[in-house]
């Protein structure tokens, strides 16, 4: 009652000026004020929608850091290891010259793997009790939570000379990108849970079909991270090769089949890989194609097309269609099911391109984690 | 978007919170216009559409003070949505084919081995077939 008391008596009051002018005034304030800053206006909105994705990977990246130092913690034979972690969330791969490209695969193979070793070597020094597998998981939460922290220092980066510089082009190209940043940033979360538990993430879908293929005859290690296992199909002999489980690998496909395509004669080489779909097509859809069905920089494909190309033999590419995100993170059902109809399409192409006695090389490209 | 063919998942990466603060800016403006013009015609005497329009002013201001409550606390949990899926563990008998689904154990890896049956009781392991995210059936 004292409100509605108070607003009669305010109501009473005489104002200098009536509604309708005060209302023009503050349009026309407006207007001027859109006319002379309008860009900084904009700006300065952009900035906040920066400023907002920028606190949300931000908060992914203390995530990622949390994650790997209670891994790191479980396993240590430090007590503190964060200032370990802290300092290999800031390694970096320098990329070897390319002025000169001739020979630069083997440079940037040799640089990948050594980087993969140092990684591994002071993970195993930190957590010298854990387990092979859980060792890899750890490998590759670290990995990801350095990722997570690079895409945080740049785009802060960007947003700092942004407001620096109060240069709108940088400003604008930066929110053109957030959405795409975020996705990324969105899938890295979701691979931190799926390496952190040990869950089989999309990716595992070559490494996964491998097992099916192989199932129930046990895989054998051969050369860095890989396995390989001998079987038979209607009479076709069958060499499967994927990554090592159940840890998170990716092992090295290129060196394992290019060893051994050069010791061996087969009349068909298969790869079977997870394949980034376009927007608007459905997951865990199979398509095919010809040539290395492999992802990742470029090295194992290369020597996978070496070989293939000098003994002139078929290669044939099954792939199973998933997002960025699918392929980072839990496996999905659809994929699963996507999984089934790869490996069945491998078996047909099997009986229709190659004859009874016959020898093919599968290979199962991707992450091992959580398959055996 | 939400129901196109492969994106099934409605997920959106688009940040729209400028537009979201431009509608609560315009909602602003408009809430202190009906509070004033209330006020104006509550002091002409006509006191009804006066309340009403003071009152619907008001319901605006209220209603974005609720949102900025409401972003805040978005922006303090946006980055803890994805925390706990639900991953399972399909496993089937050896001996009997049964099959049991259950929530994913940390250790758990397909064609490795799970929990003893339940159903023939045969001891063996039960041989893990699946791991997947399962997705809730939408209502």
């Amino acid at each position: 009652m004292f409100l509605f008391e108070y607003l009669m008596l305010i109501a009473q009051a005489e104002f200098p000026i009536d509604a309708g002018t005060l209302l023009n005034l503050i349009f026309l304030i407006l207007f001027l004020l859109f006319i002379v800053w309008g860009q900084r206006i904009q700006t300065y909105i952009i900035m906040k929608d920066i400023e907002f994705v920028l606190r949300r990977i931000n908060m992914m990246k203390d995530e990622g850091r949390k994650i790997s130092l209670e891994k790191l913690k479980k396993h240590s034979s430090v007590p503190d290891p964060s200032g370990f972690l802290d300092r290999v969330l800031e390694y970096v791969v320098i990329d070897p010259v390319s002025l000169d490209p001739s020979g630069i695969i083997w440079k940037l193979d040799y640089l990948l793997k050594m980087a993969e070793d140092r990684l591994k070597g002071e993970i195993k020094n930190i957590v010298p009790q854990a387990k092979e597998n859980e060792r890899e998981n750890i490998s590759n939460i670290v990995e990801v939570a350095a990722t997570l922290n690079l895409l945080y220092r740049v785009v802060r980066h960007y947003y700092i000379m942004g407001k620096k510089t109060g240069n709108s082009i940088i400003i604008i190209q930066l929110q053109y990108l957030l959405p795409e940043v975020m996705m990324q940033a969105d899938a890295l979360m979701g691979a931190l849970y799926a390496y952190s538990y040990g869950h089989p993430i999309g990716d595992g879908s070559g490494a996964l079909v491998a097992a099916n293929l192989a199932h129930p005859r046990e895989f054998k290690t051969t050369g860095r991270d890989m396995e390989i296992c001998e079987t038979e199909l209607e009479g076709r002999r069958l060499t499967v090769l994927k990554s090592k489980g159940p840890g998170a690998t990716v092992g090295y496909p290129g060196d394992a089949t290019q060893g051994l395509l050069q010791k061996r004669k087969y009349d068909l080489v298969i790869m079977v890989d997870a394949g980034l779909k376009l927007e608007g097509e459905k997951s865990g859809t199979v398509f095919e194609g010809i040539g290395a069905a492999i992802g990742g920089i470029g090295t194992e494909k290369y020597k996978i097309e070496e070989v293939v190309v000098k003994r002139k033999l078929p290669l044939y590419g099954i792939i199973v269609r998933m997002s960025i995100k699918e392929a980072i993170t839990p496996m999905t059902e659809e994929i699963l099911k996507g999984i089934e109809k790869a490996t069945a399409r491998v078996k047909e192409v099997i009986r229709e391109k190659v004859p009874e006695g016959g020898k093919v090389l599968v290979v199962g490209v991707g992450n091992s984690v959580g398959i055996w | 978007m939400k129901h196109m063919p492969g994106n099934e998942s409605g997920e959106r990466y688009d940040v729209s919170i400028s537009f979201f603060f431009f509608l609560l800016g315009f909602l602003t403006f408009i809430s202190i216009s009906l509070i004033f013009s209330g006020f104006t015609s509550m002091q002409d005497s006509y006191t009804l559409p006066g309340s009403i329009s003071l009152g619907l002013g008001v319901l605006g201001l209220v209603l974005v003070g609720y949102n900025l409550w409401r972003m805040q606390g978005r922006l303090s949990v946006a980055a803890r949505g994805q925390l706990g899926p639900r991953v399972v563990t399909k496993q089937k008998c050896r001996s009997c084919s049964h099959e049991v689904t259950r929530p994913f154990k940390e250790g758990d890896f397909i064609y490795g081995n799970g929990d003893a049956c339940p159903k023939c009781g045969s001891g063996e392991p039960m041989l893990i077939s699946a791991i997947f995210l399962h997705k809730p059936a939408r209502g």
